[in-house]
C-alpha cells in the first residue's frame, strides 16, 4: 500500500503539478499545430533556419555516415558472394555484347560529329558536375530526401539534377554552405518533366512516396508500352536532357520503374547545367499588328541604357530557324 | 559565492543527467539517419522516437517532459526535410495519448506494454496519415506509413530493453507505476 502511495505521488505530485504537466503538453501541442499551419500557409518560411541547423549538424552526420558506408559495403559483399558465379557469367556475356556495340558507337559518333559540323549546330549545353557523399538518408513516410556534403561553397544551387551510377536520383531543394538537401524522385513534392523514348511523348513524373512515381499530364489518348525508356527533357530548363530515369512499369496506371531503385549510392554527382539559349528565350519581336506588351512584362529582355540586359549579347548565338532551311 | 557556484554546477549536471533519455533518443535519431540502407530499402527504418516517447510516457514522464518531446519532433522535422511542426505535433499527440492511458499499464508485464505500444503505434499511424493528408491536401498512400508502424512495433521490445537500461541510471523506482 505504501508502495502504491509513493508511486502515485511521483505520478501526480498534487493536483497543481498534474495540471501544469498537462498544461505544458497542451500548450506545446498548440504551438506545434500553429507552426505547422504557418509552414503550410507560407512554404519555405523556415528554410533559412533549417539550412543553418543542417549545416551545423552536417559534420556530425558525416562522422556517422563514414562507418555506416563501411557496414553497408560489408553487407553487400556478404550477399553478393553467393551469386559470384552467375554474376560473372552474366558480365562476360554483357561484356561481349558491349564490345560489339562499342565499335558501332565509335562509327556513329564520327558520323554525328560530321553532320553537326555540316549543319553548324550549336554546341551542346555545358554540364559540369560535383561529386558528393550522401551523409544522411532521411526517408520516412512523408519525405524522401537525402543530405549530401556539398553546398553553396561547391557551387550548388536549387534545382540542380542529382544522379548516381544508375541514373537520375532527384534534385537539389535547399542548399547550405557545405550541405544540401536532395529531394528524391519518389517524394510527394517531386515533379520532373520527362520524355518517353520511342513514342516521344512528354509527361510530368510525379512522386507519391511509393517506390514508383506516376506519369501525369500525358496527352489524352496516348499509348505507352511497358518497358519504354524514360529520360529527362530540357523543358523548364531544370535538367540537361537525356539523363536516364527509368522505364515504364507494367500496370494499370502509368508509373515509372526507376533505374536508381530503392537502394541508394553512397556517392552522387550533382550536375551543374547551364542551358544554352533557346529560341524561346530571345527577346520576342513584336509581330506587326500585335498588341504592344504590357509594361513590365518584357522587362528581362529590354536593355536599359545604363544596364545592358544579360540576354541581349547572347542572342546572335542562336541559329535562326530560317537559316537551317534549305534554299 | 563559491557555494552558489557549486550549487549551480550541481544543478546543471543534474539537469543534463536527467535529460539522458532525451540525449539517448537524439543519438538514436541521428544514427537512424545514417545512409545504411539495410534491407535494400524495402523495409522502412523503425520510428525510434515514437518508441521512446511511448516508453517514457509510461515509465517516467518526468525524464522526458513535453518540451523534450517537442524538441525531438522539431529535430525530426528539420532532419527529414518535411514540414516543420509535423512530427512535433504527431509525437505530442502520441505522448498525450500514452499519458492518458497510463493507468492501464499499472504493473503490466512486457507483453502487456508491447500490446499498449501496438495500439499507440497504430493510432499514431492513423493520426499521421490524417494530418499528412490534410497538410498535403491529397490522400497519401497508406502502405509506407503502416509498414513503418509495423517495423516500429517489431523493434519496440529491443528499444524498451535499452530504455530500461537508461532508466536504471536515473531511478531505482520499480518499473511498474
Amino acid at each position: 500500500m505504501a508502495w502504491d502511495r509513493k508511486r502515485r505521488r511521483g505520478f501526480e505530485s498534487g493536483p497543481f503539478g498534474f495540471i501544469t504537466q498537462n498544461l505544458s503538453l497542451a500548450f506545446l501541442t498548440a504551438v506545434a499545430f500553429a507552426v505547422l499551419v504557418v509552414t503550410r500557409a507560407q512554404d519555405g518560411i523556415f528554410d533559412g533556419v533549417r539550412e543553418t541547423i543542417t549545416d551545423a549538424g552536417a559534420p556530425v552526420l558525416e562522422v556517422v555516415a563514414a562507418p555506416a558506408a563501411e557496414v553497408k559495403r560489408l553487407g553487400d559483399g556478404v550477399t553478393s558472394i553467393f551469386s559470384v558465379y552467375e554474376e560473372n557469367q552474366k558480365l562476360r556475356e554483357e561484356n561481349a555484347r558491349l564490345r560489339s556495340n562499342l565499335t558501332e558507337l565509335a562509327e556513329l559518333q564520327r558520323k554525328t560529329k560530321r553532320y553537326e559540323e555540316l549543319l553548324k549546330i550549336r554546341p551542346d549545353d555545358q554540364v559540369t558536375f560535383v561529386a558528393a557523399r550522401v551523409i544522411a538518408d532521411a526517408t520516412g513516410p512523408f519525405a524522401r530526401t537525402v543530405l549530401v556534403n556539398a553546398g553553396r561553397e561547391q557551387g550548388l544551387t536549387k534545382g540542380q539534377a542529382v544522379v548516381d551510377e544508375h541514373g537520375l536520383l532527384g534534385r537539389v531543394v535547399t542548399t547550405g554552405n557545405r550541405s544540401a538537401r536532395v529531394l528524391l524522385l519518389t517524394d510527394l513534392n517531386s515533379r520532373i518533366p520527362v520524355l518517353i523514348e520511342g513514342s516521344n511523348l512528354k509527361a510530368i513524373m510525379v512522386g507519391d512516396n511509393s517506390g514508383q512515381p506516376m506519369l501525369e499530364y500525358l496527352p489524352p489518348g496516348s499509348r505507352i508500352t511497358a518497358g519504354a525508356r524514360i529520360v529527362t527533357t530540357a523543358d523548364g530548363k531544370m535538367f540537361p536532357p537525356g539523363i536516364a530515369v527509368g522505364t515504364v512499369a507494367e500496370g494499370k496506371s502509368p508509373r515509372v520503374k526507376l533505374f536508381t531503385g530503392e537502394s541508394r549510392a553512397d556517392f552522387v554527382r550533382i550536375l551543374k547545367f547551364t542551358p544554352s539559349l533557346d529560341v524561346d528565350d530571345a527577346a520576342p519581336e513584336p509581330l506587326p499588328g500585335a498588341q504592344p506588351p504590357k509594361e513590365g512584362a518584357a522587362q528581362p529582355t529590354t536593355a536599359t541604357p545604363g544596364q545592358p540586359a544579360a540576354t541581349a549579347p547572347r542572342r546572335p548565338k542562336t541559329t535562326p530557324v530560317a537559316a537551317l532551311m534549305p534554299g | 559565492m563559491l557555494e552558489y557556484l557549486q550549487i549551480g554546477i550541481a544543478w546543471g549536471a543534474r539537469q543534463i543527467w536527467q535529460s539522458l533519455p532525451l540525449l539517448v533518443t537524439l543519438a538514436a535519431l541521428l544514427l537512424a539517419l545514417a545512409p545504411l540502407n539495410l534491407f535494400q530499402g524495402y523495409a522502412p527504418a523503425p520510428d525510434i522516437v515514437l518508441a521512446s516517447v511511448f516508453f517514457w510516457a509510461i515509465f517516467g514522464p518526468q525524464f522526458l517532459p513535453a518540451w523534450a518531446v517537442f524538441a525531438l519532433g522539431l529535430t525530426q522535422d528539420i532532419a527529414t526535410g518535411g514540414p516543420i511542426g509535423f512530427w512535433a505535433l504527431v509525437y505530442l499527440l502520441a505522448y498525450g495519448f500514452a499519458l492518458s492511458q497510463r493507468v492501464f499499464f499499472f504493473g503490466r508485464t512486457v507483453p502487456g506494454v508491447w500490446l499498449g505500444f501496438i495500439i499507440v503505434a497504430l493510432v499514431t499511424a492513423f493520426v499521421t496519415w490524417i494530418v499528412g493528408s490534410t497538410y498535403f491536401s491529397r490522400w497519401l498512400p497508406v502502405a509506407p506509413i503502416l509498414m513503418q508502424a509495423l517495423v516500429s512495433i517489431a523493434v519496440f521490445p529491443l528499444a524498451a530493453k535499452a530504455f530500461f537500461f537508461v532508466r536504471g541510471f536515473l531511478t531505482t523506482a520499480r518499473e511498474g507505476l
